[in-house]
């Protein structure tokens, strides 16, 4: 099934690429989990060498830039996909891209990057203050 | 005609994306190295000055806060001051005095491109396969093959060195002074009434925008001439010319419309590109637009100049793609549904 692979939810009976399919909060909240292990881990490495400033820091500029580059693209594929599908189909060309799957993918990247930016926020509140 | 909606819809729809760029923009330049405090200080500065200066500009702050305090600055269009390039000054400030620097010769570069471009591209195809064709091509693929900053050089040495009836480098002849008021060199000479300062800003202009309008022209000609091979080929066109219609006319009313669609694309997808050729340009020709600026801020890092200048870019390049979003629902309005 098409795009179904890269879903994790158990109710994955139509592709990933149709209208009407909202995450659920509980994947959402897996995406977000995703993030902010990613954040910990990275400020966790860095720590060591870098020092908690410098470690929370670079930890949340990492997830600042995912998040806001899935924010950037999610709002590209929101506002300009269907013309760009429209276009597409126009020119005959025989991509599969379309907006519903671009705005879902560029989501997961936004909300992983909301996870890891928020995590080194926590850490960097904890270790270094405000 | 274009739906309120349709319109209301892709306006909204700039806010994320630009919320996203600064976001991103922010975050590169903290993870690139290169410290402003330092910059600022000066090398040999002690570090007790180069702390103090550091706390000054809120940069000890943890890098949350510091966002935190960047989007707000965006909200309100205020992106501090410069650091260094003109150090105190308002990035807003320094953008205005700027900006129409750089809109002046990307619109000249895309209009020269779409004058020569799309009639050469169009009697490419209409005459396709002839040696009007074949010498079209070549020079569109020249053109494509030709970076900036090669043949700007090249067209100096050619024109300016050699030949002598061009200027190397500037926008007007530093004999005139025109008080600005729009910013654009042409507009403000004319406003002015001063002809001969109108006259030594074109000289002035010519060799960049024919620099930059090279590149579009042969992009544009090769779309044009692939997306009117293609029209010319339909069922409709050759209907019209069965009922008796002119082959220009068929051309020019039924054939062009149709094949725009694909060129309006790269239109908007270029002007991204053109603005990256206007950095390019205003370096080569030693023209003071945001370009330059850019390089410099990046050069002396300084945070808020990059900022203010690349989030300039991207509400430039998406309002573009915008005018082109809604120009393809005029063109075929099945788009829009």
């Amino acid at each position: 099934m098409t795009g179904c692979a890269t879903r994790s939810t158990r109710e994955c009976e139509r592709p990933l690429t149709d209208r009407d399919i909202r995450p659920s909060g509980r994947t959402v909240g897996r995406w977000i989990g995703l993030g902010g292990l990613l954040g910990l881990v990275v400020a966790g490495v860095l720590f060591p060498v870098t020092g908690a400033k410098q470690s929370t820091d670079t930890s949340f500029a990492l997830g600042v830039l995912l998040f806001g580059f899935g924010v950037a693209t999610w709002g590209g594929a929101v506002g300009f996909g269907d013309s760009m599908s429209t276009v597409q189909n126009h020119l005959g060309g025989e991509s599969e891209w379309s907006r519903e799957g671009a705005r879902q993918a560029f989501a997961v990247l936004t909300w992983i990057g909301a996870g890891w930016a928020g995590t080194a926020v926590v850490a960097s509140i904890l270790l270094v203050g405000i | 005609m274009v739906s309120k909606r349709f319109v209301l819809k892709r306006l909204l729809m700039l806010f994320p994306v630009l919320f996203g760029v600064a976001t991103v923009v922010f975050a590169i330049l903290h993870l690139s190295p290169g410290d402003p405090a330092v910059v600022i200080a000066g090398e040999r500065a002690s570090q007790e000055f180069v702390n103090q200066v550091r706390a000054d500009l809120g940069l000890d702050d943890p890098l949350w806060q510091q966002y935190v305090r960047f989007l707000g600055e965006v909200a309100t269009f205020d992106f501090g001051q410069s650091y260094q390039v003109n150090r105190g000054v308002a990035v807003s400030q320094i953008l205005t005095d700027r900006l129409p620097i750089t809109i002046e010769l990307a619109l000249l570069g895309q209009f020269a491109g779409l004058l020569f471009g799309l009639p050469l591209g169009i009697l490419s195809a209409v005459k396709q396969d002839t040696w009007t064709d074949h010498l079209s091509r070549v020079g569109a693929l020249s053109g494509i093959s030709i970076p900036i900053y090669w043949s700007g050089p090249l067209l100096i040495l050619l024109f300016a060195q050699f030949l002598g009836v061009l200027p190397t480098s500037g926008r007007i002849g530093s004999a005139y002074f025109v008080e600005p008021v729009t910013g654009l060199i042409l507009v403000d000479t004319l406003l002015a009434g001063n002809l001969a300062a109108f006259q030594s800003a074109v000289i002035h202009l010519l060799l960049p925008v024919v620099v930059l309008g090279i590149y579009q022209m042969a992009l544009l000609s090769r779309m044009m001439r692939s997306s009117m091979v293609e029209v010319i080929r339909q069922d409709y066109m050759r209907t019209a010319r069965a009922k008796g219609q002119g082959s220009k006319i068929t051309v020019m009313k039924h054939g062009l419309r149709n094949a725009f669609i694909p060129v309006i694309t790269v239109i908007g997808i270029q002007f991204g590109s053109l603005l990256g050729g206007a950095v390019l340009t205003e370096t080569v020709f030693e023209i003071n637009g945001i370009g330059t600026l850019l390089v410099d801020a990046i050069n002396r890092s300084d945070y808020p100049v990059v900022q203010g200048t690349v989030l300039v870019f991207a509400v430039l390049y998406t309002l573009v793609n915008l005018g082109v979003d809604l120009t393809y629902s005029v063109l075929d309005p099945r788009i829009e549904q």
